[in-house]
């Protein structure tokens, strides 16, 4: 038991290595549960990309340089979101707080994710399979386990590396793997990706809509305990900076880690990163901004693709050379439209899009995400000649993201007051 | 108003669709299980169970062994994700494909009918053979 509390608790802990973000003008006047779930981001991302690159200066991880790591990080963080506590006065509450409603329907998905989970009902093959084989591999071998990574029994294997990384983390802390929390951490991302939507756009109906819809589609989606929620929480994070935020330092700032986390936590990530530019790139047309947004998911992505280079490990991302099957593009159509139905008419898009024709803003930043990404599920598929057990197996998870992307959408096109804008 | 409706009756409908998914995997419903895997589909999972071997013969097989985990049923096409589930669970010994004829063979399920390999020990979810 104390086991899974530790490893439960470890992801607990990431808020504390994000707290610089609170600094920032926008998250000073989040709530409670914004500001966390950002500095959770955050903290992730930090986590991550400190145990890399102390792997990559060959220093073998353990309690010991990892808290010493923590400790140095901690400080740091603490001194740069001081000025918030005098700000505490004039910090707003995201949404309405005396309206209990939303709250505890968002409380209601919470315990029934919780209750799926932990009665094995929603977990992904793919933590056993690989993200969690990766943790345990990386967390013996107290790096980033290049040899592991290069045998025949590790698919694979150039997956980007943040969440085995978190999981080492995790098991650093609890000394061993625990795969109940690891598969339990999902309601953390599900809770992050919802309280960053009600923080920055002050909607408590829509987080509402993202909550159910997100909870479903990971339950139908087998989606816990693999790397889809986290990439939902930081593509969250992106998507509602750049369309919720009007403090331009805010915004860049939390779009550049959440685009960041993404590209560091699935390949999926690295497209997202390029629908995102693109849409920025035609909605706004500041191409400098743009980049600067970008740098840091591009700089990680590069890192990483040096490194899987360097050691031969390429796989995934050599996909790129692999000849598109334009023959298989009906039948990928026709699959994925049947998977985007959830087992439930498309009731989890239908909801937004309704939503969206009733809005009276236009939502074309996010919805051009949802547009592209969709595209580029499509367009990975179809590099197979051959992909309905590939689609089956994975299409509910990877439309996650269109999905968040259209409940975001459907927010910024209502009416609301935004606490971040 | 409508937004409102429109937002809580989509999540009345899907909490009593995530409920009905719950049910529909299979009871018992409040029983701790075992694996995370154990109810991720009405039938019981090959890999369920491989998670379940491979958890024993992590205590049973010495340290350094080459190792595989199969469904008998599969050859020659031997599904991987269940050797690729015992690199989590053994990560202690050498988990390697079927084919690299390894010092241990996991069944699941079935039992192996290869003469080189003999019985070690028997479970209801598989069996451990070791070579001769």
């Amino acid at each position: 038991m104390t086991t899974h509390v530790l490893f439960f608790a470890s992801f607990l802990l990431l808020p504390l290595f994000g707290l610089a973000t609170w600094r920032l003008e926008a998250v000073r006047r989040m709530d409670l549960a914004g500001r966390l779930a950002v500095a959770g981001a955050a903290g992730a991302l930090a986590t991550a990309v400190v145990m890399a690159l102390l792997s990559l200066v060959h220093v073998q991880w353990s309690r010991t340089v990892l808290f010493w790591s923590a400790a140095a990080m901690l400080p740091l963080s603490i001194a740069a979101a001081k000025p918030w506590r005098g700000s505490h006065a004039a910090a707003i509450q995201s949404g309405d707080s005396r309206r209990r409603t939303p709250g505890l329907v968002i409380l209601g998905f919470a315990v029934l994710t919780c209750y799926g989970i932990l009665t094995a009902r929603e977990s992904a093959g793919d933590l056993h399979f690989f993200w969690g084989p990766k943790g345990i591999h990386f967390y013996h071998a107290g790096g980033i386990d290049v040899p592991f990574l290069a045998t025949k029994t590790n698919p694979n294997s150039d997956y980007p590396p943040l969440l085995p990384l978190l999981y080492a983390w995790a098991q650093t802390v609890a000394r061993q793997f625990s795969w109940w929390a690891a598969v339990l951490a999902t309601v953390l991302f599900l809770l992050g990706s919802v309280a960053i939507l009600r923080a920055f756009s002050g909607d408590d109906d829509g987080a509402v809509l993202l909550m159910a819809s997100l909870s479903y589609a990971i339950a139908i989606g087998f989606a816990a305990g693999g790397a889809d929620p986290p990439l939902v929480l930081f593509e969250t994070l992106a998507l509602c900076a750049l369309v919720f935020l009007d403090d331009a330092r805010s915004r860049d700032v939390l779009a550049a880690i959440g685009l960041a986390g993404a590209a560091m936590t699935k390949v999926e990530g690295a497209t997202f990163v390029i629908a995102v530019v693109l849409a920025l790139l035609i909605v706004r047309r500041e191409v400098k901004r743009t980049l600067l947004i970008a740098a840091p998911a591009i700089v990680i992505l590069l890192a990483w693709l040096a490194f899987l280079i360097a050691n031969g490990l390429i796989f995934g991302y050599g996909g790129a050379k692999i000849p598109v099957h334009f023959s298989a593009l009906p039948k990928t159509l026709a699959l994925v439209g049947k998977a985007s139905l959830y087992e439930l008419y498309g009731l989890p898009w239908l909801a937004p899009l309704v939503l969206l024709f009733l809005g009276k803003r236009r939502a074309v930043l996010p919805l051009l995400v949802v547009a592209l990404t969709l595209c580029a599920t499509v367009f990975f598929y179809i590099h197979l000649e051959e992909p309905s057990w590939w689609i089956a197996a994975s299409a509910p998870r990877v439309l996650l993201t269109p999905l968040m992307a259209l409940v975001v959408a459907s927010v910024a096109a209502s009416e609301r007051r935004r606490p971040g804008g | 108003m409508t937004r409102k409706f429109l937002i809580y009756a989509t999540a009345a409908i899907l909490a009593v669709a995530l409920v009905r998914q719950f049910y529909y995997l299979g009871g018992p419903y409040f029983v701790v299980p075992e694996t995370i895997q154990d109810h991720v589909a009405k039938k019981r999972y090959p890999s369920r169970d491989a998670i379940v071997m491979a958890r024993r013969a992590a205590l049973l097989i010495p340290r350094g062994a080459t190792v595989t985990v199969l469904l008998p049923s599969q050859a020659p096409n031997y599904d991987p994700t269940l050797y690729f589930t015992a690199t989590g669970l053994m990560p202690r010994h050498r988990v390697v494909p079927p084919g690299a004829k390894p010092q241990y063979i996991i069944t699941v399920q079935e039992p192996l009918d290869d003469p080189s390999y003999t019985v070690q020990n028997e479970f209801h979810e598989g069996t451990i053979y070791v070579k001769r």
